[in-house]
């Protein structure tokens, strides 16, 4: 029965401070969901689901990232380590744009 | 009184016989385009539809270029100019230079009029750069440069950036060593990307979306400075 209960109480302290993780997809040079609400903690995969390269960054300093040059196939993570409205582009094409609010 | 009136007609005879002149080799332009570029270009000057190429040819109609750099493109061939796929082939050594010339003439009086001027009026509006401006060229255009053309135009501005190899034949940037385009038209296509001007693909995207006018000439001075004058 203790067995039992330390089992329990380990999966819910595991539960509590589990991370999401959100997908969001580069196809036909748009970013796909184009809005994503997340916490703090939780990570976004970008996948370029295109036949030609694609990127990722924010110029916001709270989250500040380059995920570099993406082939197709390729994904990349990123983890989400402050609050704020964040906006994501894409280095080679200037209209992806993805909003990221962290929460 | 009976001179004047005299000189006045013979000024408008030769301005007839000059108009006359020219619609005749819009003609034989027009003509010589539908012999030799109709594979491609519709007479309209819009993209023949249904062609099985890497890079969908040019809409004519929608292009920023004058008679000049035309009549040097068609001679020449766009790969000479910075196209990265010799799409657009030579025509030297198959028309003569006059009936180059005509084609131009024809393209630039009856196809891209409209939008020739109509680039030059949306740079007319533009406001010019300050000198002072001008001394940022260096550290904000190499910034930029470095962050957001690079992957395609690449470090040397040879239009081979790493974007380009992975995987090959995806993106077709062109080499800003070559490019016949003034600093204004460079501005034009980096400002609104080059489908809309007549691009057969839309890579080339528009950058408004992030940089206002005088970044944008900020990046033209440096491509200016580094690539295309140096």
């Amino acid at each position: 029965m203790k067995k039992m209960v330390s089992l329990v109480s380990i999966l819910l302290l595991c539960s509590s401070g589990w991370a999401a993780e959100f997908v969001v997809e580069q196809k036909g040079k748009q970013f796909s969901p184009n809005t994503i609400k997340a916490k703090v903690g939780d990570t976004v995969r970008f996948k370029n689901s295109d036949p030609f390269a694609h990127n990722a960054y924010s110029d916001d300093a709270a989250i500040a990232f380059d995920i570099g040059m993406q082939a197709p196939g390729d994904d990349k993570v990123v983890k989400l380590k402050a609050k704020g409205k964040f906006s994501v582009g894409c280095n080679i094409h200037p209209a992806m744009a993805l909003t990221i609010i962290v929460e | 009184m009976t001179l004047i009136a005299a000189a006045v007609v013979s000024v408008l005879l030769m301005c007839g016989s000059l108009q006359a002149s020219e619609d005749k080799n819009i003609a034989k332009g027009s003509m010589l385009f539908n012999a030799n570029c109709s594979g491609c270009h519709t007479l309209d000057g819009k993209p023949r539809e249904g062609l099985d190429l890497v890079i969908p040819p040019r809409n004519l109609t929608k292009s920023l270029l004058s008679r000049e750099q035309m009549h040097r493109i068609i001679q020449k061939g766009a790969a000479h100019f910075g196209a990265s796929k010799d799409i657009m082939m030579a025509y030297e050594n198959i028309l003569k230079e006059d009936e180059i010339g005509a084609i131009a003439l024809f393209l630039s009086e009856k196809v891209n009029k409209k939008s020739f001027l109509e680039a030059q009026n949306l740079y007319a509006q533009t406001k010019p750069l300050e000198d002072e401006q001008k001394a940022n060229t260096v550290r904000v255009g190499r910034k930029i440069y470095s962050l957001r053309c690079l992957f395609c135009h690449g470090e040397k501005g040879d239009g081979k950036g790493i974007a380009t190899t992975i995987p090959t034949e995806s993106l077709f940037p062109y080499n800003l060593n070559k490019t016949l385009l003034t600093k204004e038209q460079k501005f034009l296509v980096i400002k609104y990307g080059a489908n809309r001007w007549g691009a057969g693909k839309d890579d080339m995207g528009a950058w408004h979306v992030l940089y206002d006018d005088t970044t944008i000439k900020l990046i033209v001075e440096y491509i200016d400075q580094t690539f295309t004058n140096k």
